[in-house]
């Protein structure tokens, strides 16, 4: 564990990813459906790490960012950037519903590596990528896309990719209860 | 996302690999077919 500071960073903390949840759009490409990120303009490679950069200084040309010295690590503690993900009950919120564009949500836990900063409820990193992924297939995507097809195409990912029984508003509920009684037929 | 104010710095080198890699993925059950539009 280390204080807050770049000087801190040397040696690893951990040798195992990080586990934290995240709710992902789901987006229809011409290659197949990929998962986007909810807030961002983000869309998750299906063989490599999302790689976080700081968006807050993107529209700032690369040539002026390095003149004036704005190029930072990312994430920072005192900036907002990061890849993001949370303890379970802070992502329901993002599973109200898919207006404006992507052909469903899904929830699901995520791998956080590279520099991770803890925060008061998850996590923002530099590294991420989906570890288990939770299909709400009771909430209808738009369109004429089908679960059965989304599921399917998620697959692409190399991770379970589980068709929960539920809407949107139950997702998170449902998840939680299925964890629970898992952890306590293994406890059994 | 809400998660809040920082707290720690962590710097985390996973010693497996969290990306799956070609040969150890599932089989897919079915081809993938393109997005009805």
């Amino acid at each position: 564990m280390s204080a807050l500071g770049p000087d801190s960073l040397e040696v690893p903390d951990f040798a195992e990813a990080l586990e934290a949840w995240r709710v992902w759009r789901v987006v229809a490409r011409k290659e197949g459906y990929r998962l986007g990120s909810v807030v961002k303009p983000a869309l998750w490679p299906t063989d490599a790490p999302l790689v976080a950069r700081c968006l807050r200084i993107t529209l700032v040309p690369s040539w002026l960012r390095r003149r004036r010295g704005k190029e930072h690590a990312v994430p920072l503690d005192r900036c907002e950037c990061g890849i993001y993900a949370g303890w379970l009950p802070t992502v329901a919120q993002y599973l109200d519903s898919v207006a404006g564009g992507p052909v469903a949500l899904v929830l699901g836990q995520v791998s956080l590596w590279g520099t991770v900063i803890e925060c008061e409820r998850g996590f923002r990193a530099s590294l991420a990528y989906p570890l288990r992924i939770f299909a709400p297939v009771e909430a209808p995507p738009r369109g004429r896309h089908r679960w059965k097809e989304i599921v399917s195409g998620l697959e692409t990912y190399g991770v379970p990719v589980e068709p929960l029984p539920a809407h949107y508003r139950d997702a998170v509920e449902l998840v939680e209860r299925t964890l629970v009684s898992g952890r306590s037929e293994r406890e059994a | 996302m809400e998660i809040g104010k920082p707290k720690r710095i962590y710097r985390v080198e996973p010693l497996r690999n969290p990306v799956p890699s070609k040969r150890t993925r599932p089989e897919r059950k079915a081809p993938q077919t393109a997005p009805a539009r």
